[in-house]
């Protein structure tokens, strides 16, 4: 078959055609490269003046689309406030304003919540937002069999009660300060009940916008709400992109494909971008306290001095400037700089690496080798070898453990198998970490475990604000962990485009306040 | 033929199924609970516990994978830990990027390997020749990722003619996927492009020496005629058993370039599905390209089969 | 009628161009690796963040890093990192590639050529990448990682090339006469086998050494090779590649030392095999391939 196809071809060919075809044939590779570069050119997007969408990118796609059943922080930034909403909500600047609920009373020493809803709610199926659908939400979050997982938000309600279609009663079991916050989570969001089993796939929110597809891998679109209960929003369109990878997502926002990159995946090229006039920059903050967290339990970092040497033995700036090319704040406590409560400790540990050596050597310790676990973030990979130099001005021998966060989470955060590592604590307000024996840095210290314990059941601000100082330095004197940096919320914009957030109190793209100039 | 095909077909099989006895041994092996990777650091041990359960996490390892290939029998893959949609489906959209990425991948290869192969074996020892020799050369050299970069650097940021990355689907028309996936398949294509091209080159170059063609010129044709009618089929063996490993190569390949280019394919998946310890996916998907490599291989050998009746008989 | 073929004399000229030009160029590279035991212009692991991603210049010949560190300090220290993870990736390969090929080959029994085939076939059928993933996911990253991970894929390579070139020689009178003469089975493999079949082999070896390199490459861009402070070349470009709009130096760099390096071995392994090899090197039975 294939003979008689070759010797037919050469006959009908010709023998002399032959040198010409191959010249015509490499003639033709050229052409043809330009050709389809060419046509990939024409993947060039035009928009009309006055537009009605945005194109946001985000640098993780969400796995599925279930924000009470995973700790993915890409789920609620897709979805926190533009597709579900909860009781009471964050706002831009981290403060607890009402939601889905209008008003409320507290009442039996701060044990008991009556909240009032809003009138004639709806989720995007058309059923009705009510008191059971919320008292249906929370009791599914805080169940035995629940996969939530802030779970333990939950964990202090003891009784939910409907009085009315519009009227709801939370009782606690014991008062706690926090509760209106815990509320305001990605995690404590009211779904619709009779949706329960799509919620992975097909969310049912009752929010300003809904989704109309997900391309995986690519981009979630969500559509204006048209019969949304409350103030309605300027966008009729929202598409989230995900890109991760710094090269595409600078070229994407040069090109002008995406609209803002309210996180840029790679801090160093912003600068670069907001050299361009169409675009600025977002520089804000997050609740992100990222730390060189210290084994407390495992010699020799049990000594407070050890880990004071470390601590002073490391150049904050330079992490900052070198790791994150700039953006972050010093920090010398775990504590967010933007919190009202916030005290300055950064001076604590001040940078002296003769003193460190110094400290090292009183305390006995020679030749000390150490190992950093490192998990995927830039800020970790890059800021441990920019620890390891700083360490190796003391004479502390480093070795680098990079890790995915599978293996940091079972290592390191479960069987506590480390000496140091970074990480950025990205929970709002989670200073009671410290108060867990068992948590993965090991820190078992009574005075500080029985100021938590105090904070928890006050609930007068004077009284909060002082035992919050007390925590603070509390941790600070006892340089449990080294406090590096608040993590920057960075990102890119389009100038014309208004109402991005900058600061990130919770993982959201709240998109119901943002609108274009002209 | 049919023997020969049956007996290839058999070992295809066999070797699938020990492919999937060590992939999910080495699965076991790894540190790394999907339950907690999914829950984070503030998940409480019964909520740890109870996703467990929901994923069928708690069953022995035997027993799972028994269901895992019972389910594999039937054409059910299992739902994916961390995305919660059936395998099957996630694997569909992902190769409807990969697959047709690896094929328009191995045309380019194949359109700059045969005139270029032809031209310096044609041609071996001439200007023509060095200077194609020289270039592929650097081609066989190029990282392929760093390639890539530079593609990026020069098109997409330097230019600004194409879009850096990413896939917007083939819902937009033929042309516009094709347009977005050529500076992918560029890069996958020309170190590749270059191998094919020299073993194309050796290939004739053997051929000219073989008393067949000595025989063709004797009789009066001239170089070219005698290759073009005696040459091209004899070429043609090492050219295709090259080719069935490149296709391999392109579908492994299309795991670094994917990456680069922020492409949602197979290989995108697997690295995302390694980090969340996703196994069940990452199972499916290591079965799924080692099936690719191995049905081309089987392919190859077929058409080696075809080409030269030779090979047909069973081995003794 | 003009005589067509390539005169001996060109093939020897050729062969020894080739070898030269390789040699001078793996040379410069190797001796420059060595050099870095020694003396590099800078220490290599030193940072200095104020004078980070500087272009080439008298103070940092091949510019810094967005650490600020020296690049051409760190691309010579890279050198013997990248070599001997290719060297031994390939010697792997070779140890357990050859003695499976010669028995494949030599033992007289269709079953266990089967069984050694079909698990090289299987073996192959993982690209190197999965294979250093989930090595990397088990074990943790590094050095010795990549080696393996290179080497398994190079068996079942070994182990073809072997078996092929072995099954060659199996029916040769020579072989006939030593087993005539009461020579055991491994004993003709070693002796009279292996040297003949050797230059086919030592070919293969330059090309897989070449593809190990290129595969250092990959993994330890892929962050699965050398962990830091060991500097890599492949980590290096991973480094540069989100800054590769403000600092183009730092990627390309790095990569013209691979490819520079890659190009070396390929010219002195055409070279030796226009020498070795000058007739059988034109049947193209080597099996030339991307580990990536």
């Amino acid at each position: 078959m294939t003979r008689v196809f070759f010797s037919v071809l050469s006959r009908i060919v010709g023998a002399r055609m032959i040198g010409l075809i191959m010249r015509l044939m490499t003639a033709l590779i050229m052409p043809l490269i330009m050709a389809t570069t060419m046509m990939a050119a024409m993947v060039v997007h035009v928009y009309a003046e006055t537009r009605q969408d945005a194109v946001i990118g985000l640098q993780l796609e969400p796995p599925h689309l279930d924000p009470t059943s995973a700790a993915a922080g890409a789920i609620d930034q897709v979805l926190y406030a533009n597709v579900y909403e909860g009781l009471t909500r964050f706002t831009e600047n981290g403060d607890i304003i009402p939601h889905l609920a209008a008003s409320w009373d507290i009442s039996d020493e701060g044990r008991r919540y009556q909240f009032t809803l809003h009138q004639d709610m709806r989720f995007h199926d058309g059923s009705t937002l009510d008191a059971a659908a919320v008292k249906f939400s929370l009791d599914r979050a805080r169940s035995d069999t629940s996969t939530n997982a802030q779970n333990a938000l939950f964990q202090g309600i003891s009784n939910i009660t409907v009085n009315a279609p519009d009227q709801l009663t939370i009782d606690l079991k014991q008062p706690d300060g926090n509760f209106l916050f815990k509320l305001a989570w990605g995690d404590a969001v009211i779904i619709a009940p009779d949706n329960v089993d799509q919620l992975k796939q097909s969310p049912i929110g009752s929010g300003p916008f809904k989704l109309t597809s997900w391309i995986k891998g690519d981009r979630i679109l969500l559509q204006k709400n048209p019969d949304y209960w409350g103030m309605p929003v300027a966008l009729d369109q929202v598409t989230f992109r995900f890109i991760s990878d710094p090269v595409a997502a600078m070229a994407a926002m040069q090109t002008g494909e995406i609209d803002a990159f309210p996180v840029f995946p790679a801090p160093e090229n912003l600068a670069m971008l907001a050299t361009d006039t169409r675009l600025k920059l977002i520089n804000g903050s997050t609740e992100g306290e990222t730390i060189l967290a210290i084994n407390n339990a495992r010699p020799p970092f049990d000594q407070r001095s050890v880990r004071q040497a470390i601590a002073m033995a490391i150049n904050k700036q330079d992490i900052i400037d070198g790791a994150m090319f700039g953006y972050g704040t010093p920090i010398g406590s775990h504590f967010a700089p933007h919190h009202p409560d916030y005290i300055d400790l950064t001076n604590a540990a001040p940078y002296d690496p003769a003193v460190a050596r110094q400290m090292l050597a009183d305390a006995g310790i020679t030749d000390l080798h150490l190992t950093i676990s490192l998990p995927p973030p830039v800020y970790a990979r890059r800021g441990g070898e920019i620890i390891m130099a700083q360490l190796s001005q003391i004479g502390i021998k480093v070795t680098l453990e990079p890790l995915e966060w599978a293996q940091w989470l079972e290592k390191v955060f479960r069987n506590k198998d480390y000496d140091l590592t970074i990480v950025s604590h990205t929970e709002p307000f989670d200073i009671d970490i410290y108060a867990r024996p068992d948590y993965y840095f090991k820190y078992d210290n009574a005075p500080f475990q029985s100021i938590m314990a105090e904070l928890d059941i006050t609930t007068d601000p004077t009284k909060r604000r002082d035992l919050l100082h007390q925590a603070q330095r509390h941790i600070a004197d006892d340089q449990v962990n080294v406090y590096l940096f608040q993590l920057a919320n960075a990102g890119i914009t389009k100038t014309d485009l208004v109402g991005i957030w900058q600061h990130a109190p919770t993982q959201a793209m709240d998109m119901t306040g943002v609108y274009w100039k002209n | 033929m049919a023997g020969f095909i049956l007996r290839r077909l058999g070992v295809l099989l066999l070797t699938l199924f020990i492919s999937s006895v060590i992939i999910f041994a080495l699965l076991e092996v790894i540190p790394g609970d999907p339950a907690l990777t999914m829950l984070g650091i503030n998940a409480t041990p019964e909520t740890l516990t109870a996703l467990r359960d929901e994923l069928g996490l708690n069953a022995n390892a035997l027993s799972r994978y028994l269901s895992w290939m019972g389910g594999m029998l039937t054409g059910d893959f299992g739902l994916s830990y961390t995305y919660r949609t059936p395998v099957v489906e996630l694997l569909a959209d992902r190769m409807a990027i990969t697959l047709p990425l690896a094929i328009y991948a191995l045309i380019f290869t194949v359109m700059i390997a045969l005139p270029f192969g032809f031209l310096a074996g044609a041609r071996a020892g001439k200007w023509g020749d060095r200077i194609i020799l020289f270039l592929s050369q650097i081609g066989i050299a190029l990282p392929n990722f760093w390639f890539a970069l530079l593609l990026i650097f020069i098109f997409a940021i330097q230019l600004g003619w194409v879009s850096a990355g990413g896939f917007s689907g083939w819902d937009k028309g033929l042309w516009h996927g094709l347009a977005e996936l050529t500076l992918p398949a560029i890069a996958l294509a020309i170190p590749q492009a270059t191998i094919l091209l020299r073993v194309l080159r050796s290939a004739l170059i053997d051929i000219t020496h073989q008393d067949y063609i000595r025989t063709a010129r004797a009789k009066g044709l001239s170089r070219d005629q005698a290759l073009w009618r005696h040459g091209w089929r004899n070429a043609l063996i090492p050219v295709v058993t090259i080719m069935g490993m490149q296709f391999s190569f392109l579908i492994a390949g299309a795991i670094i370039i994917e990456n680069v280019f922020t492409l949602p394919g197979l290989g995108r998946l697997m690295v995302q599905a390694i980090g969340q310890r996703d196994i069940i996916l990452v199972e499916a998907i290591i079965l799924m390209m080692v099936l690719i490599v191995i049905t081309v291989t089987f392919i190859t050998d077929v058409i080696y089969a075809l080409i030269d009746p030779r090979l047909r008989r069973p081995k003794s | 009628m003009r005589v067509w073929r390539i005169s001996p004399f060109l093939i020897a000229s050729a062969g020894r161009r080739n070898l030269i030009s390789g040699g001078v160029i793996l040379g410069i590279i190797s001796l420059a690796g060595l050099i870095s035991f020694f003396w590099t212009p800078a220490d290599p692991t030193i940072m200095n963040i104020s004078n980070r991603m500087q272009p080439p210049s008298m103070a940092a010949w091949l510019g810094t890093d967005h650490f600020g560190r020296d690049i051409l300090s760190q691309i010579m220290a890279a050198t013997p990192v990248t070599l001997s993870v290719a060297l031994v990736g390939v010697m792997i390969g070779m140890i357990g590639g050859i003695p499976l090929g010669l028995m494949a080959a030599l033992i007289h029994k269709p079953f266990f050529d089967h069984v050694l085939t079909r698990g090289g076939d299987v073996l192959f059928a993982f690209p190197a990448i999965i294979m250093a993933m989930l090595l990397t996911a088990g074990f943790g990253a590094g050095i010795s990682i990549a080696m393996l991970a290179i080497g398994l894929f190079n068996i079942p390579v070994f182990l073809r090339i072997t078996r092929a070139a072995a099954m060659q020689q199996r029916h040769m009178t020579y072989i006939h006469s030593a087993r005539l003469a009461g020579k055991s089975m491994p004993r003709i493999a070693c002796e009279h086998i292996l040297p003949n079949i050797a230059p086919v082999i030592i070919l293969q070896a330059s090309i897989q050494f070449s593809l190990a390199i290129l595969a250092e490459a990959g993994l330890s861009y892929l962050g699965l090779g050398a962990q830091p402070p060991t500097p890599s070349w492949g980590r290096m470009l991973a480094d540069s590649q989100t800054m590769i709009g403000l600092a183009p130096h730092m990627a390309i760099i790095p990569g013209l030392t691979i490819m520079l390096t890659v190009i070396g071995v390929n010219l002195i392994g055409e070279g030796l095999r226009q020498r070795l090899d000058p007739y059988r090197s034109r049947q193209a039975n080597y099996v030339e391939m991307d580990i990536s």
